[in-house]
């Protein structure tokens, strides 16, 4: 007999359990260990023992692991679950456990102190912001674009706006481009729109480290605020789990149903096309153009019709990768991975599914709607050398939009 | 033999379990009319495989022929490419007679009827559905019953690669036991099978390598010692857990990530196997609408009760075989004679039937 | 229904009650002479020995068991039941049976059941004190306990057996106790058994797969007063992590129904029709579920290695139907002159001994015993006419004189090539098959009925090659009436053609009815292998 201590109050002997939705559902059937992309880059760890690990009430083992936070709660593993199980919420489980402890990567824990403090995760204050954007526009006015005055004029806490627009603090810190680019998107589909001069950050960090209060709050505040402008459309910028909260969560956190419009950026962007507020020439952008599903976007909220349908369109040569849609292989930078600096390069490592499955398409421009994808994929191409261009959705369609005016005007 | 009384019985579906039922009654001295869909007798098991080797692995295929031949003395009616079009019943609700509707026909011919068995069977479940497998896209990917075909036509050689070193993989509950596609049972049958055609490939190429995966063997009882014996002595890789996904590597063979001996790794296999799972037929809905026996919720016959299961709350409407859960061929015998066994003994009023 | 006019519809053709020994007390014997009864049958009972009662599990929640057994003695109402210290003697008579117990000598019974039951079987290689064996008697008290389960170990349980444990873990996690199972696979038996499984899961009940290494099991008392404790340490198969502890006041062991407590006069009885772990009745497609290969015995519950009641109903239901056919059958044919025995019978009993169906039978009297066939029993396979050493048996469709004419037949086609091939699969196969020119199919009841004269005979006028094909060693239809052939073939191989380097002219092959392209390559393959071995062409008959 080992010598361990037995508590004759309990079966097992290990403490920590914790209960995350219907774990217990698990038959051990080993599907999820299959779809998991880090599965060669932690040969003693996947979806399933994980998963076993916590019902056995070894949780802490688990909460300890490099495991959690290598996971970019991409759900791919459990896509087609026969119990309907999500790891992506076991995951949050797990590190709400490590959370708790403090164990939590450093700089994600900075981001979610700042975002509690200035509601942002970059601790930009709100007139900063507010510049910063404005002149972001301005420098946007330099460029030679054909506008009406004022279309390019940022609107702030303007009520009663149709849409309540909420970018990511990329935006206006690391990636302005992205901000120019929907400012442009904006002003060529005349939209109603505002931003906040309060509430400026799509994304929600508790929510990576199961922190449901945070989260919460985070969302509380965006709801809040939406109502406050009396906007028709909460428009979520192209953030992947940004917009699966608000999309996806927000009605059940807060129990309450919506008297407005959860909608991306990209979403819009289709319904502007169809309703033809948007026109665009079939196969205008002479490239082959594959596109990924951010996980969020796609396999969690289920939009991958409406993008496809864009660049079907606007492409001459649009090719899938494979797998895709709701089995699409995640970029490896979700889930707060991507920010996650104690990870370092390993998210490049890990991601060697995705390299591989875009260097089969042997498209020019890979497309996505996230700009976190966008950031990986990035990362990707230039760690791995890989011949593409990585573009967003709405950075196409502006790309076409232009094009299109141009080729007007030589006419 | 001649039939004893005037009592007919009409079986809709040709199955192991519509023969069985006929030859049973027949045997007893009842009237037996078998109306079928399809232009053949014989519904699945016609399609299924020999698996012996040097010795019967009692997959009961074979069954199937011994019964036509044994109903081949009995006057037993085929109706082909018929279908039920309606019961008939008297002013007291009992069953008289049923309309079948025979292909090419307008008019529905009515048969008297004293009771009616609803024999027809399953369907197999079509993998594509779950993408990752790659059913229908990926060369390799096939589900048991191409197997059974390729066994049947003595084309073994085809599942290899041409080199003496093929890796064949067998996953487990393709269909069966997984909410995603709508199918939280067992089908009964496809450990049982999948293990009597991995020891048959082993047999005939032991120099193959063959795997199954699954997530628990239905194999206890009687088979428990012969056929889990047969696997393991013939060096069948039994590995728990069924791979989610397949995929081509670099090397353009079928590839999986598995865990292996507690540790992450990927393995290649020429081709890959789906045991499929038993779906309910898509007659089991019309059937109802007519018969007004009700559907359980998998959408297979329901019977009155769990513990009755060949008798239906429709009265003179029994039901036998895979119409009523997804079960074997051996299991489909012993249920159709059970049912067989029912009609008799309400049919001589001795037990008071439905 | 108009159940009296029906009545006299379905039974006035039985020209008497048939009638029906049961052997064997409890559960499984009740469920029988329902059954029977239900068919019309006249039904005594025999209860034996101290056999223990059935284990019979009902594997899914919200079954009243003690409600139900009620219900079956209810509807057993009066029977007849009579009692003996072990199993008598049991002979046939004619078709039907005789057993020799006093008070019933005179009786003849048309169909034999063996359905008793049967004591799980004790687990093998542990010595674990604080054990209890789960039985269908061990129910949950509706207190909550701390119980562990422990199931296939070390071999496979039954899946009946362990489903109703694992009711007994949910109705238990269900009142707050805590249940744990420890196993291999999780049966899921039956449409409702994944249910089962999912709900055991939710309520708490906690699963353990079985690793590599043993489960080490353990209790002790706790020095200051208080329950037993049990403490197992495991491995979980898929967690692979550091030992687990579970800690409880009971552990069950399930198994299933033990082989061993099959009386030996039962199993002698049945002669080899024993499946491969000693249970009654073969793992053959011809003899199962419910049926033996004897005519008119059925084995039915524990004995046949079964403890699902849903199946056990199902086995009783079709038993009683296939023994009431069988009964209609021998009361209504006379089959008296399938097979004659000539006065050449010396009484050897070889076949007696060796028929499969129990088709023949001695007949003892003082003055001279002989052996009759029971026609109605008979397969007409003709194993018995193929060993009888004084060749005093025939078949009446089938004679001696077939095979003597089809040989005549042969002679004055010169190198051919002669398949004797059982009619049940060769048979049915050759018809939809086309045969090499030189190649002359001969259909035999059964590949037991070539005999090793016949064989010699064939290859004695000068034949190019004779290919012997019966059922698949396990699947034939009077049971090893293909292994006999096999042998003959062995035989002959060895004494007669291997010394003359002849081996390859006669072979023995086996198929299906439905292997009808196998046929083709079996016939073709032997054909090829004469056409180039040069020896073959050069014999010619002695
Ligand atoms: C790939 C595969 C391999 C298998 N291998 C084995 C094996 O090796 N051993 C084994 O024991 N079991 C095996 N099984 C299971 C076996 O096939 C079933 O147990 C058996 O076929 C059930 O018989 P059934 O008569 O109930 O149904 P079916 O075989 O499905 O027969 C139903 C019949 O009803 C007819 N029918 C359907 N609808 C109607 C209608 N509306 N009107 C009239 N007729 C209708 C159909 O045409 C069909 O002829 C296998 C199953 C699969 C999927
Ligand atoms: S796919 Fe779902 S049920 Fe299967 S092992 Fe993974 S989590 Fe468990
Ligand atoms: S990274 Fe994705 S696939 Fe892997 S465990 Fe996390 S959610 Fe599952
Ligand atoms: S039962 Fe199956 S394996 Fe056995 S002979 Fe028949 S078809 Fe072949
Ligand atoms: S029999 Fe085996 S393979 Fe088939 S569904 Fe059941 S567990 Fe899965
Ligand atoms: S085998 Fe022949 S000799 Fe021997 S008892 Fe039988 S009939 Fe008589
Ligand atoms: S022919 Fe066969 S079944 Fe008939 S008595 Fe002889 S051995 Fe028995």
């Amino acid at each position: 007999m080992s010598n361990t201590k037995i508590d004759n109050e309990k079966m097992e002997s290990s403490s920590v359990n914790i209960n995350p939705i219907n774990i217990e559902d698990c038959m051990l059937c080993g599907q999820c260990i299959s779809r998991c992309f880090l599965h060669s880059g932690y040969p003693d760890m996947n979806p399933r023992r994980l998963i076993r690990k916590v019902a056995l009430g070894k949780a802490q083992e688990m909460a300890d692991s490099e495991f959690i936070w290598a996971c970019t709660l991409c759900g791919r593993c459990t896509t087609d679950c026969p119990k309907d199980l999500k790891m992506d919420a076991i995951i949050r489980e797990v590190r709400g456990i490590a959370w708790t402890q403090d164990k939590a990567p450093a700089r994600i824990k900075e981001g979610i102190e700042k975002g509690k403090e200035f509601g942002n995760n970059v601790g930009m204050d709100g007139e900063e912001f507010v510049d910063t954007i404005q002149w972001l526009a301005e420098e946007l006015e330099d460029e030679d674009i054909e506008l009406p005055e004022g279309a390019l004029e940022i609107p702030f806490d303007i009520t009663d706006a149709e849409i309540f627009y909420v970018p990511n603090p990329r935006e206006y810190t690391s990636n302005p481009n992205m901000f120019q680019t929907y400012a442009k998107f904006f002003a060529y589909t005349g939209a109603n729109w505002t931003m906040s001069s309060k509430v400026f950050d799509i994304t929600n960090w508790p929510y990576y480290m199961g922190d449901q209060q945070d989260a919460e709050e985070l969302i509380r505040r965006m709801v809040d605020e939406t109502r406050n402008l009396g906007a028709k459309i909460l428009l979520s910028t192209e953030c992947g789990h940004g917009f699966k909260i608000l999309r996806k969560d927000a009605e059940n956190w807060l129990n309450e149903k919506f008297d407005f419009e959860v909608l991306s950026i990209v979403e819009l962007a289709h319904r502007y096309w169809k309703q033809g507020i948007i026109k665009l020439s079939e196969g205008i952008l002479d490239k082959k153009i594959t596109y990924h599903d951010p996980c969020n976007v796609g396999r969690k909220v289920g939009v991958f019709e409406g993008p496809r349908e864009l660049l079907k369109h606007v492409s001459s040569n649009f090719v899938e990768m494979w797998p895709n849609r709701r089995h699409s292989i995640c970029c490896g930078g979700g889930g707060s991975v991507g920010q996650n600096s104690d990870m370092g390069t390993k998210r490049l490592e890990h991601a060697i599914y995705k390299r591989d499955q875009i260097l089969r398409t042997g498209a020019d421009v890979v497309a996505t709607s996230c700009q976190n994808c966008l950031a990986q994929l990035n990362d990707l191409q230039s760690r791995y050398e890989m011949p593409v261009e990585i573009k967003s959705v709405i950075e196409l369609v502006v790309e076409a939009i232009e094009l299109e005016h141009e080729q007007l005007h030589e006419d | 033999m001649a039939p004893h009384t005037s009592k007919n019985v009409v079986i809709i579906g040709s199955g192991i379990a519509g023969l069985t039922t006929a030859k049973l009654l027949c045997e007893n001295g009842i009237k037996a009319t078998i109306v079928e869909k399809s232009s053949v007798l014989g519904g699945h098991t016609r399609k299924w495989s020999c698996k012996a080797t040097s010795q019967c692995q009692v997959c009961n295929r074979c069954s199937l022929d011994d019964v036509m031949a044994a109903l081949e003395n009995y006057g037993v009616q085929y109706l082909t490419e018929s279908e039920l079009g309606s019961v008939v019943r008297d002013s007291a609700g009992y069953l008289r007679g049923v309309k079948i509707s025979t292909s090419g026909s307008e008019v529905a011919e009515e048969i008297p009827s004293d009771a009616l068995a609803l024999c027809v069977g399953f369907e197999t479940y079509d993998p594509s559905e779950k993408l990752l497998w790659g059913y229908g896209a990926l060369d390799g990917v096939m589900t048991l019953a191409d197997l059974d075909f390729v066994l049947d036509q003595q084309r073994l050689n085809d599942l290899g690669n041409g080199s003496e070193q093929t890796k064949i993989a067998f996953f487990q509950c393709v269909g069966s036991r997984d909410k995603s596609v709508g199918a939280n049972y067992c089908s009964q049958y496809c450990c049982k099978a999948a293990l009597r055609s991995a020891v048959k490939l082993k047999s005939e190429k032991p120099q193959w390598s063959v795997a199954i995966f699954y997530i628990d063997l239905q194999v206890s009882g009687k088979y428990a010692s012969s056929l889990l014996g047969r696997a393991t002595e013939s060096g069948i890789e039994l590995a728990q857990g069924v791979p989610g996904e397949i995929f081509l590597d670099e090397n353009k063979k079928l590839a999986v990530n598995i865990e292996k001996n507690g540790t992450n790794a990927r393995e290649q296999f020429d081709k890959i196997i789906l045991s499929v799972g038993q779906r309910p037929s898509a007659s089991t809905a019309i059937l109802s609408q007519i018969t007004g026996v009700g559907l359980n919720e998998h959408g297979f016959f329901e019977s009155r009760t769990i513990f009755d299961p060949n008798r239906t709350c429709a009265q003179g409407v029994y039901l036998a075989g895979a119409c009523g859960a997804p079960m074997d061929i051996e299991t489909t015998i012993l249920n159709a004679s059970a049912a067989a066994s029912d009609i008799i003994s309400d049919l001589s009023g001795i037990h008071k039937g439905a | 229904m108009e159940s009296s006019s029906n009545l006299t519809q379905l039974t006035s053709f039985l020209e008497k009650i048939p009638s029906a020994l049961v052997l064997g007390k409890g559960l499984t014997a009740s469920i029988a002479v329902i059954e029977l009864k239900g068919k019309g049958f006249e039904v005594i009972q025999l209860e034996f020995g101290q056999a223990p009662g059935d284990e019979l599990y009902c594997c899914l929640p919200g079954f009243d068991f003690e409600e139900y057994k009620l219900s079956v003695m209810q509807s057993v109402g009066q029977s007849e039941v009579y009692h003996s210290e072990s199993i008598p003697m049991i002979d046939r008579d004619g078709a039907g049976f005789k057993v020799d117990i006093a008070s019933i000598r005179d009786r003849r019974f048309d169909v034999l059941f063996f359905a008793g039951g049967l004591a799980n079987r004790p687990c093998s290689n542990l010595d674990l004190a604080p054990l209890e064996l789960f039985g269908p008697e061990t129910k949950y008290s509706g207190e909550s306990e701390d119980v562990a389960l422990l199931m296939d170990y070390p071999e496979p349980s039954d899946s009946a057996a362990a489903m109703s444990a694992i009711v007994y873990a949910l109705e238990n996690a269900k009142n707050g106790g805590r249940s744990a199972v420890i196993l291999d696979n999780v049966p899921v038996r039956h449409l409702q058994g994944e249910s089962l499984y999912d709900s055991a899961k939710s309520a708490g009940v906690k699963f353990y797969r079985l690793g590599q290494s043993n489960p080490k099991i353990q209790d002790s008392f706790p020095s200051e007063g208080g329950n037993r404790k049990i403490w197992i340490t495991l491995q979980d198969r898929i967690e692979q992590g550091s030992d687990i502890q579970i800690v409880c006041d009971r552990l069950f062991l399930v198994t299933g129904p033990d082989q061993k407590g099959i009386p030996y006069q039962i199993n002698h009885f049945l002669g080899a029709d024993l499946d491969p772990s000693g249970f009654l009745i073969s793992e053959s497609i011809h003899s199962n579920t419910f049926k033996s290969f004897s005519a008119g015995v059925y084995a039915i519950g524990n004995f046949t290695g079964n403890s699902d009641l849903f199946q056990i109903m199902s086995q009783a239901k079709a038993a009683a139907a296939s023994a009431r056919a069988y009964a209609l059958f021998t009361n209504t044919k006379s089959r008296e002159n399938i097979l004659s025995i000539s006065e050449e019978c010396v009484r050897c009993l070889t076949c007696y001994r060796i028929c499969p169906h129990m088709a023949i039978w001695p007949s003892v009297s003082p003055s001279r015993s002989q052996l009759n066939s029971i026609g109605t029993a008979c397969f007409e396979c003709g194993i018995c006419v193929s060993e009888c050493p004084r060749t005093a048996i025939d078949l009446t469709h089938f004679p001696q004189m077939a095979f003597s004419s089809f040989i005549e037949d042969v002679k004055n086609q010169p190198d051919r090539i002669v398949v004797y091939g059982c009619s049940r699969s060769a048979g049915r196969a050759a018809s939809h098959i086309s045969l090499p020119p030189d190649v002359v199919f001969f259909s035999v009841p059964c590949a037991g009925r070539v005999s090793e004269s016949v064989i010699l005979e064939t290859l004695s006028i000068g034949v190019k090659g004779l290919l012997v094909i019966g059922c698949h060693h396990g699947n034939c239809a009077s049971n090893n009436g293909t292994d006999w052939a096999c042998d003959r073939v062995e035989t002959v191989v060895t004494n007669f053609l291997l010394p003359m380097d002849m081996q390859g002219k006669l072979q023995y092959k086996t198929m299906a009815p439905n292997e009808i392209l196998k046929m083709e390559k079996i016939i073709r393959q032997f054909v090829n292998e004469l056409e180039t071995d040069p020896q073959t062409s050069k014999y010619s008959s002695s």
